[in-house]
């Protein structure tokens, strides 16, 4: 592309606005509607909420900022970060609250494994009125403990991701469409995985404390000791084939609601717009809509000629 | 913005009446379902023990942009409900911007 006749690139915005680099007398500035608040990563690699309207410049995985500009999605677990609740069953496992989290506050969840000999889980309890054979996410937030291996597991159909925390590798898989383990930094993963819901529209989240000497399979039986432990926080269901941004909950399901950037491109003359992701795949807008919508993604850069 | 919480006594009759608002409303909408009126009950494993009782009603959540009051043919499917209820939309209280 020769220069641009519009460019953007993740920086500046306001509540209601993204200010475009190009050209300089801002009729290339994006409107931005989100009609609920989000939560995206900061500059220092901390989750913190945006409120209503304010463009979301995300900076997961460091380096330069993406927009970030998400479908509607709703977090299906009631209490994301409160294991002590009763919809979180505890086998053979404790839970104890006040730990260093990824928001900057205190409210992860040290669990421990008790000295029981069988598989050993936060597992939460049927989640029911999903839509029946569909895919869905399930993700959380993990933190090495003094255990290596850990399992973020469907208990209903028995998708699965295994990791290896100390090594860094995924070890097993099981009936999963897609998968992620992403760096946030400061010994925190995001986990994910995306399985499909059962017949009757069912899931049950869990993750697993593995026992040292795992290396593929379902959980399998194994007695723990008290000094067996990991970090979690964060738990999030929902009906997409990949994870969006967290969606926190406390005591009801939550829904955060679409961003919206448009551009009224009727005086620019432009003929067509290539969006950028963060993954350097491209998107071609052409003709160019008088009412020109930036599609769903992360987005890297925005130019038009 | 704000949020109305309605009870339909089908699922077609809540699809018939979101698809009847159109664009004239800006608007999003979650649909609830049937609401657990009496949670089941887990063993620690999330084995099921007791069944849920589910509502008959099918329930949907609706946040409005630029209307004072419920659309029109909506008011009389309204229900009223302490906090957020079951859904909400993030960082916005039920109570806050309820109609």
């Amino acid at each position: 592309m020769s220069t641009p006749t519009i460019a953007n690139i993740p920086t500046a915005y306001k509540a209601g606005k993204i200010y475009s680099q190009l050209p300089v007398d801002g009729s290339a500035d994006f409107d931005v509607a989100r009609n609920s608040t989000a939560t995206r990563v900061n500059q220092n690699g901390l989750i913190e909420e945006v409120a209503v309207n304010v463009p979301r410049l995300d900076y997961t995985n460091g380096g330069c900022p993406v927009w970030l500009r998400e479908a509607q999605s709703t977090n299906k677990i009631t209490y994301s970060e409160d294991f002590s609740q009763s919809d979180w069953g505890k086998a053979r496992v404790t839970v104890q609250a006040g730990q260093s989290d990824v928001f900057g506050g205190s409210g992860a969840y040290l669990v421990s494994n008790t000295t029981d000999t069988d598989s050993h889980a936060l597992i939460h309890s049927t989640i029911t009125g999903l839509t029946a054979s569909t895919s869905h996410s399930i993700s959380c937030f993990i933190k090495k403990g003094t255990s290596n291996k850990v399992m973020l597991r469907d208990a209903t159909i028995g998708g699965y991701l295994a990791y290896d925390f100390e090594n860094d590798t995924v070890l097993d898989t099981n009936s999963l469409s897609a998968q992620s383990v992403v760096d946030y930094g400061s010994g925190w993963y995001r986990v994910s995985i995306t399985t499909i819901s059962s017949g009757s529209g069912q899931l049950r989240p869990s993750v697993y404390i593995l026992e040292d000497s795992y290396v593929s399979g379902s959980p399998s039986s194994y007695t723990g000791s008290t000094s067996e432990n990991l970090i979690v926080t964060g738990f999030q269901l929902e009906e997409q084939p990949d994870s969006t941004s967290y969606i926190p909950t406390s005591g009801s399901t939550v829904t955060r609601l679409a961003d919206e950037f448009s551009l009224d491109t009727s005086s620019l003359g432009l003929s067509e717009i290539t969006e950028t992701f963060s993954d350097n795949s491209t998107n071609v807008v052409t003709p160019v809509p008088s009412n020109y919508v930036v599609s769903e993604g992360k987005i890297k850069k925005i130019e038009g000629e | 913005m704000r949020i109305g919480k309605y009870e339909f006594d089908s699922q077609e009759k809540a699809d018939s009446k979101i698809k009847n608002l159109g664009s004239d409303h800006p608007h999003s909408v979650f649909r609830i379902g049937n609401i657990a009126l009496e949670a089941a009950e887990y063993d620690e494993e999330g084995e099921l023990i007791k069944e849920a009782v589910y509502s008959t009603k099918y329930s949907v959540d609706v946040l409005f942009v630029g209307l004072d009051d419920h659309p029109y043919g909506w008011k009389s499917y309204a229900v009223d409900v302490q906090g957020d209820g079951v859904h909400s939309f993030m960082g916005l209280k039920y109570q806050d911007y309820k109609f």
